[in-house]
Formats: structure tokens, C-alpha cells, sequence
């Protein structure tokens, strides 16, 4: 029987471009001893669904954001923080670092499930329908979707927008119809669900990043031979290589596409950032406090360190 | 049907029927909320989705006890007397089974996600494999009782060949007199 | 082997009696244990999560809303409508049965509510005027199927959740195929009762129409309200199923007056358990088929009928003839939770249009509703016109042979459904 992937966007997405990639280096590495099938669009079930049964063993591998982790391992709300990573280079120092190993050695301990690599998905945009957005003073009043989850409510809260949680089925009826005026997601998932039908201007906020996680049950990781098991973790460190390269080579050419199906793009001024971070800086404070100030001062330290390079 | 257990589904009924009440309060108030105010209550899709849930399985169970839920008694109808009720033993056992199965199952949920709290209204995520629990208690309970029945001579509907006394699961309205036109 | 497995068990439980929503579960243990690897923890996630929907959450308001129509008496307006414009022609209450049963149509969800209430509304007039009862009984289930085709419909909430189709779109793209039901009804009951010997209603006053119309005119404006508000995207399909419970909560208590406390907690009771019945069949079919997709079965599938992936016409008249047979046996929301699943990869494959492919499967579905041996709204009917199966069947024939070729007409001409649907949405 082969191994099963499950992921839930579409096939073209670069998570569904990455996960055939992996497939076929550890059939290619493993001389074809292990065989990976991958099922995409949510197939296997929704994320916590896919979760659970990798968990259960009988999901082999699956790729999914970080925040359906939070539950089970809250430091994975590392990735929730608003205006905490300046850049990719940031990022990757963090999931990459201590930071990274730290959080997969803790999901490991409380679940079982295993870490194998950190993907991206880009950072997360704001789009709304109502009027071009520069500083934080613009936000003021928009009706904003986000995901059903506090840190977000109180980041846009601080925002001085209102928040409103929506399932995500829902969302695309939702902006049609201005139930609510927008909505912050990455450039991939703004592109695939045709945003750009029912909204009008995009502001590169980049206010938060989470990633995406590659993982294994232990069923399956644990039953390879310790040469596999090597093997795997090196196909899915390549995997990151290729993913991350694809996936933000992708949202740039995205940008032009959405420009081009009608987005008027705006990118605040260093200093309009500034003024949207230190309007979030308490929720910063309360949360890395619910996160662990450690851990938080641990990233922090490994991006002083990539930018002092 | 015993006593204790008619009071139990009757509990249930109006359980169900509150349960519905709430949903649909929630849901509506959140619509209003949203096109007239431009606000919303955060906590209401979490909560009448789990209303939602509890609604399904406590009316499966009286379902199950009433006899509802859709079956096909085309074949067995057919059977003679003695293959209706092995039949029924290997059916009304295989449903114990999976009853077993998903009391398990639901049980250990419920204790894992119990100290999961639900992101906006705080209420603990195994709330909603309790419903599960309940149901897979009460039907595994019908089920017994019905064996127990069983042996002393009376079948359930589907393998007695008698047709189901229950009336269609709809209210029926009054009929129209000739006068009212 | 798996797939062996997956049918065997699910038709020998149905087969031997288990209720079908328990089949189901135990077909995906069969295929679980065949895998090596029985996790009930697993099977009662998939079943609860499976339930744990909000765009599912539609079902219950539409039945709610459904409910409280019939107990607050809109119903009873709606016939006295139908009554006053064509009560008088001959064979006319046959006519007043499909325009009632069209109007109700677009106000409930479910065929045996629509098709109870159409029975103990017209089946007294139809014997006091002296019809067929059996003709009368068998247009009864023909018409009361359309329900599940005009929106609201259960049947495209089910259908759409499961095949993640839009749920807007099978509803707009829904409305002119049941209207065409009802056409093909007009033609087949004009043909059969062109020497009905009933009794011919004397023509109603012409000041008494304007009446009728203005008071059931509240119930007409209900489709209208759930129409606009999903074509115009005011509302979601949850929202536009509590919007419709709320409306005719609000028509029933306050215009009409009809809607006792009581009444209300009947019709609560009536939805909430149509909705346990029908929600744990569709959880239950969230563990099937997952379970099938883990043993690879619709990938075999594909592969099997790869030869007729290439002619769409030919693979959608095997569909038809396959739910067609499996409806004889099966009730409506099964033939919906089991099949769907395993057709809409050989859907995508043959690139069929989905919504497309939701209606005439709905449509199908619908009639497998009033064939024997297991036809759960003409036996509705039966129970309340007090005929027998048997004879009813003699009745229903034309009826359903006019909707069957209906449905081969649509199957021929996809255009007849895509057309209008493009043009609604
Ligand atoms: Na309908
Ligand atoms: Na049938």
C-alpha cells in the first residue's frame, strides 16, 4: 500500500506542486521502496479532520497551516503574531531555527505527529471593496472577515476595524454581497477564490505570516527503517527548498495577475507601518505572554541575528 | 417501550425542540445583526453549530427508537418466519457493534477535546463528540431493550412483515372545508 | 477486493434490514478492518464532523420554514388560489393539484411534507368530485417529487455539500427543470383525464379571486424573498433558509393567527426530527467516503468506466439508468449521499458541467421517490388516500413515464438546463 498525502487546496497550488515534488524525490531516493500517492482539494477531509487522522495513522502525510495547531500546541501562535516578521529572511530564521525545532519537538511530545518540513504561504494581505488603504487611519470602520480565532479579533480590533469571524464557505458570499467590506489572506488564496471579482484594493499589510506544515503520522514515520526514515527527512528538507521557491516566485507573478483582473495595489510607507505596529503592540505584548515569553524572545533573537548578517 | 426510557426520549423531544429554537435565534439575530447594524455575535455560528449537532443526534436516537430512520424491508419481508429473525439477530447485532464502536470513540474525543476551548464562545470542543456519546448510549440501550422484547416474541416493524404504524414525519395540516372558500 | 468488500457490506447490512445511516457506518468499518487499522475514535470524528456543517445547517431552517407553512396555514390559501383559477375546468382539481404542488414547491424542501399536505388538502375534494382515486393518488407523489427540484431543496444542500458544487447555483439552475415537471404533469394528466367523468366545480364568483390571491399572496412572496435575496447575493443559502423560518414563523403568528404554541412546537419537533434522520445519513456517508477514498476505490472507478469518459451524453445516460435502478430500491437522500461521492470523480473526468449534472441527478433521484418497491412518497400518499400500493402503481405510470422522458429529453439536450441556469444566475 502506498503512503497517502493529503492537502487541501487545489493542484496547482505550489502545496500541490511541492507535495508531487516530495512524492517523487523519496521514490527517487528510496530507490522506490516507499511510494507516496497525493490527494488534493481537500479530499481527505478538512484540515482538523486530516489532523485527526494522521494523529489515528490512517493519513500518511499532510500539509496544513499553523494555526489549526494552536490548539494542541498554543506556541504554534508564534506564526499569529501581527507585524512580527519584517521579511522572508526573517521568517525562514525562525522555522528553520531553534524556533522551528522547538515547535515540532512539542507537537511530537503532546501528539505523536511528526514535523517534517516547514512550508511557505505567504504573508497575509488586506483586501477590501470601500477605498484604497495607506495608513491605519484608512482601515478605520471596515468591516473586515477574519479567522474565527481571538489573536486575529484583537489584532483587528487594535486596528480600529471591525472584525467579523466567518467560516470560510462562507466568506466569497459574504464579500459579493458586503455583509462584510473585506477580508486578509495570502496573495495565493486572494487569487484562487477569485477575489478579485468582489474586491477592489489590496494594501500590502504583510501583517502576519503562517506558514504551512508538512507532517507525518507516526504509524507510518515510526515503521521505516532508519535509513528511510533519514532518507524522508531529507527529501522534505528539499521540499521546502523547492516549495518556498515556487510558492513566493508565484505570489510575485501573482501580483501582476491581480493587478491585472482589476486590484488598484497600495504599499504603505515604512512609516504607516510603524503606526499599524505600535497600534497592535499591546496585543503583542498579551499574546507573547500566552505564548511564552521565551519563545518569542528566542525568534526574535534568531532574526537580530539573519539581519546583523 | 419502557417507562423510564419514554420519559428519557420525551426529555429528548423537547430537547430537540429547544435546540432548534436556539439555532435558528442565533442565526437569524446574527443576519439582522449584520445587515442592519453592521455588527454581528461572534460566538453565534459556534454555538448553533453545536446546537446543530446535538439536535442530529438526539433525534437519531429517538429516531432509532421510534423506528425512522429509512430502511429496506423488501427482502426480508419476503423471508420466512425463522430467517426473518436470524435476520434481525445479525442486525440488531451489528448495530450494537458499531453503537460499541462509536461510544468509544466519541468517549476518548470528548476527553481530548474537552480542555480544547472553542476559539470565540470558550466552550470546551468535545461538547460536540458528547452528543456522539449519548446517542451511541441510548441507541445501544433501545437496541438491548429490543433484543430483550425480541426474544419474548415481538419483532421491530422491519422484520415482522407488518407494516410501520408510525405516521409520516411531517405535521399534518387540517384539511380544507368546503365552506372556507 | 476493497471494492468487494465496500458493496458487499453495505448491501448485505441494507439487505438484511439495518437502517441505511447504520449500513453506511458499517460499511466503512468493513473497509477500515480490510486496511488493517479499526479506529473507532476515527470513525466517530469523521461522523461528527461530518454533521459539524454550516452550509448544512440550511437543511433544518428549510424544514422549519416548511413546517410552520403547514401549520400556520398557508397551505390551505394556496389550494383556495389554485381552486378559484382552474377548480372549474374539466379534470380541473388534477390541475389545481400541480399548481399547488408547484407553488408549495418553491416553499418547502422536502417531498413528503409537500406531498402529506397536497394529500390531505385535495385527496377529500378529488373522491367528494368523484376521480380515480388511483389517477389521483399517483399524480399526488408525481407532483409532490418536484419539491426537491424547485428551491429550497434538502436534496441540492446534500448534493452540493457533497460535491462541493454552489449550492446558489444547483438552486437557480433548478427552477426551470421543475417548472418543466410540472409541464410535462399538465400534458400527461390532460391526456389521462381527457374522459375523467368527475364532477366539473361550478365557476367561482370572480370578485372571490382577488381575495384568495391577496391572502395567500404572503406565501407567494416567500419564494420571491429567498429567490432574489440568493440571486442578488443578499443572503447565503443558511441565512436564506432562516430568513424563510423566520418569515413564515412571522405570517403564521401574526397575519394569518393560526399558529398556536402548540402548533409551534410540532412543527419544531416534525423538522428536528426530519433532520436527525436526514443529517446522520449524511454524516454517516462523511465516513464512507472517506474511507473509500482511503482504499482507493473511486480512482478504480474512473479507471473502469475510462471508455465512456470521452462521450458525456453516453456516461450521463448510464448515470441516469444507474440511479433510476438504485432509486427503485433506495430512499432519496441515500441514493444522494451514497452515489454522489462515488459519480462526481467520473463527472469531473468527463468534464460535465456539476450543476448540470446536480439537476438531472436530483431530478432522477426524485422519481426513483414514486417507483416501486420502495417509492416513500407515493406510499405517503397511499396512507392518506387509503389506496393500496399496488393500485396506485396503475395510477402513477403515466406520470412517471411523462417525467422520465423529461429527464431522457434534458440528458439529450443538456442546453434545456444550462441555458436558463446561465441565464438566472
Ligand atoms: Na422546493
Ligand atoms: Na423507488
Amino acid at each position: 500500500q502506498n503512503a497517502r498525502l493529503g492537502y487541501v487546496p487545489t493542484e496547482d497550488h505550489p502545496v500541490g506542486q511541492a507535495s508531487r515534488h516530495f512524492a517523487k524525490l523519496v521514490e527517487e531516493k528510496t530507490g522506490g521502496r516507499i511510494k507516496i500517492e497525493t490527494f488534493g482539494n481537500g479530499v481527505l477531509g478538512s484540515e482538523p479532520d486530516m489532523q485527526a487522522s494522521v494523529q489515528a495513522g490512517f493519513i500518511d502525510i499532510m500539509v496544513g497551516p499553523t494555526p489549526n495547531l494552536v490548539g494542541v500546541v498554543p506556541e504554534f501562535m508564534i506564526y499569529d503574531l501581527p507585524f512580527f516578521y519584517k521579511d522572508f529572511a526573517a521568517v525562514d530564521a525562525v522555522m528553520d531555527g531553534e524556533v522551528g525545532e522547538r515547535l515540532f519537538s512539542l507537537l511530537k511530545e503532546k501528539t505523536g505527529i511528526v514535523g517534517l518540513a516547514w512550508w511557505d504561504n505567504g504573508f497575509r494581505h488586506m483586501t477590501n471593496a470601500v477605498r484604497p488603504v495607506k495608513t491605519v487611519e484608512d482601515m478605520a470602520g471596515l468591516n473586515i472577515r477574519v479567522i474565527p480565532n481571538p489573536l486575529f479579533i484583537a489584532t483587528w480590533t487594535a486596528l480600529g476595524t471591525n472584525p467579523t469571524p466567518l467560516p470560510w464557505p462562507e466568506l466569497y458570499a459574504a464579500l459579493e454581497n458586503r455583509a462584510v467590506d473585506g477580508q486578509e489572506t495570502p496573495y495565493a488564496l486572494i487569487y484562487t477564490a477569485r477575489f478579485y471579482e468582489v474586491q477592489k484594493h489590496l494594501v500590502k499589510t504583510g501583517h502576519v505570516y503562517t506558514p504551512f506544515v508538512l507532517l507525518a503520522s507516526q504509524k507510518w514515520f515510526g515503521s521505516l527503517s532508519e535509513e528511510d526514515k533519514e532518507l524522508v527527512l531529507e527529501a522534505a528538507n528539499e521540499s521546502a527548498a523547492f516549495q518556498r521557491e515556487i510558492s513566493r516566485k508565484s505570489a510575485e507573478d501573482l501580483e501582476q495577475e491581480l493587478i491585472a483582473k482589476g486590484f488598484e495595489i497600495t504599499e504603505p510607507t515604512p512609516e504607516a507601518l510603524a503606526a499599524m505596529r505600535e497600534r497592535v503592540a499591546p496585543v503583542v505584548k498579551e499574546y507573547s505572554e500566552k505564548i511564552g515569553v521565551d519563545v518569542v524572545e528566542q525568534a526574535e533573537a534568531a532574526m537580530a541575528a539573519i539581519a546583523a548578517q | 417501550m419502557p417507562v423510564p426510557l419514554q420519559w428519557l426520549f420525551k426529555a429528548f423531544d423537547v430537547l430537540v425542540v429547544i435546540f432548534m429554537a436556539l439555532m435558528s435565534l442565533l442565526v437569524f439575530a446574527n443576519v439582522v445583526l449584520r445587515y442592519g447594524f453592521s455588527s454581528g455575535i461572534a460566538f453565534s455560528v459556534e454555538v448553533s453549530r453545536l446546537f446543530f449537532i446535538w439536535v442530529i443526534f438526539l433525534g437519531s436516537a429517538v429516531a432509532l427508537a421510534k423506528g425512522v430512520h429509512l430502511s429496506v424491508d423488501t427482502l426480508v419481508s419476503r423471508l420466512p418466519r425463522k430467517a426473518r429473525f436470524a435476520c434481525f439477530l445479525v442486525a440488531y447485532g451489528l448495530m450494537l457493534w458499531c453503537c460499541w464502536l462509536l461510544a468509544v470513540g466519541s468517549w476518548s474525543l470528548t476527553l481530548i477535546e474537552w480542555g480544547n476551548r472553542a476559539a470565540l464562545s470558550g466552550l470546551p470542543v468535545g461538547l460536540n463528540y458528547a452528543a456522539a456519546l449519548v446517542a451511541a448510549i441510548t441507541m445501544a440501550v433501545c437496541l438491548l431493550v429490543g433484543l430483550w422484547q425480541a426474544l419474548r416474541g415481538s419483532l421491530p416493524a422491519t422484520w415482522s412483515s407488518t407494516e410501520a404504524a408510525e405516521p409520516p414525519l411531517t405535521v399534518i395540516p387540517v384539511a380544507p372545508s368546503e365552506k372556507m372558500q | 477486493m476493497s471494492g468487494v468488500v465496500f458493496l458487499g457490506s453495505l448491501l448485505g447490512a441494507i439487505g438484511i434490514g439495518i437502517p441505511i445511516s447504520f449500513a453506511l457506518m458499517l460499511s466503512a468499518v468493513a473497509l477500515m478492518i480490510l486496511l488493517g487499522n479499526l479506529d473507532a475514535q476515527i470513525l466517530a470524528q469523521r461522523l461528527v464532523n461530518g454533521a459539524d456543517s454550516y452550509p448544512l445547517m440550511a437543511i433544518p431552517f428549510f424544514l422549519i420554514a416548511g413546517e410552520l407553512m403547514n401549520a400556520g396555514g398557508l397551505s390551505r390559501r394556496i389550494v383556495n388560489v389554485a381552486l378559484a383559477l382552474v377548480g372549474h375546468l374539466r379534470g380541473g382539481l388534477g390541475y389545481v393539484v400541480i399548481g399547488t404542488g408547484l407553488l408549495m414547491a418553491s416553499l418547502s424542501g422536502s417531498a413528503i411534507a409537500d406531498t402529506a399536505t397536497l394529500a390531505v388538502m385535495l385527496v377529500p375534494l378529488m373522491r367528494d368530485a368523484g376521480y380515480n382515486m388511483d389517477r389521483a393518488t399517483g399524480l399526488m407523489a408525481s407532483t409532490g417529487i418536484i419539491a426537491p427540484v424547485i428551491p429550497p431543496s434538502v436534496g441540492f444542500i446534500i448534493l452540493g455539500v457533497t460535491a462541493n458544487i454552489s449550492i446558489i447555483g444547483l438552486f437557480l439552475a433548478g427552477i426551470v427543470p421543475g417548472l418543466l415537471m410540472g409541464v410535462s404533469l399538465i400534458f400527461a394528466w390532460w391526456f389521462v383525464s381527457r374522459k375523467e367523468t368527475a364532477a366539473v366545480r361550478p365557476k367561482l364568483p370572480r370578485r372571490d379571486l382577488p381575495k384568495a390571491i391577496l391572502t395567500a399572496g404572503w406565501a407567494l412572496l416567500l419564494p420571491v424573498i429567498i429567490l432574489v435575496g440568493l440571486r442578488f447575493g443578499v443572503v447565503t443559502p443558511t441565512e436564506a433558509g432562516v430568513v424563510a423560518a423566520a418569515y413564515a414563523l412571522f405570517v403564521g403568528l401574526v397575519v394569518y393567527r393560526e399558529l398556536t404554541p402548540k402548533l409551534l412546537y410540532e412543527a419544531l419537533l416534525a423538522a428536528g426530527r426530519m433532520t436527525a434522520v436526514i443529517m446522520l445519513l449524511v454524516a454517516a456517508s462523511m465516513v464512507t467516503g472517506f474511507m473509500m477514498t482511503i482504499a482507493s476505490l473511486p480512482a478504480q472507478l474512473v479507471a473502469l468506466l475510462s471508455p465512456f469518459i470521452d462521450t458525456p451524453t453516453l456516461l450521463m445516460a448510464m448515470i441516469v439508468l444507474a440511479i433510476f435502478i438504485i432509486g427503485m430500491v433506495l430512499d432519496f437522500a441515500p441514493s444522494i449521499t451514497i452515489l454522489v461521492p462515488i459519480l462526481i470523480p467520473l463527472v469531473n473526468a468527463a468534464g460535465i458541467d456539476p450543476v448540470y449534472f446536480g439537476v438531472i441527478f436530483i431530478m432522477t433521484a426524485a422519481v426513483g421517490m414514486i417507483t416501486p418497491p420502495v417509492g416513500t412518497v407515493l406510499n405517503t400518499v397511499c396512507g392518506i388516500s387509503g389506496t393500496t400500493m399496488d393500485s396506485a402503481l396503475k395510477g402513477v405510470w403515466p406520470f412517471l413515464l411523462a417525467e422520465m422522458i423529461l429527464i431522457v429529453l434534458l440528458v439529450i439536450f443538456p442546453q434545456l438546463v444550462t441555458v436558463p441556469a446561465a441565464w438566472l444566475h
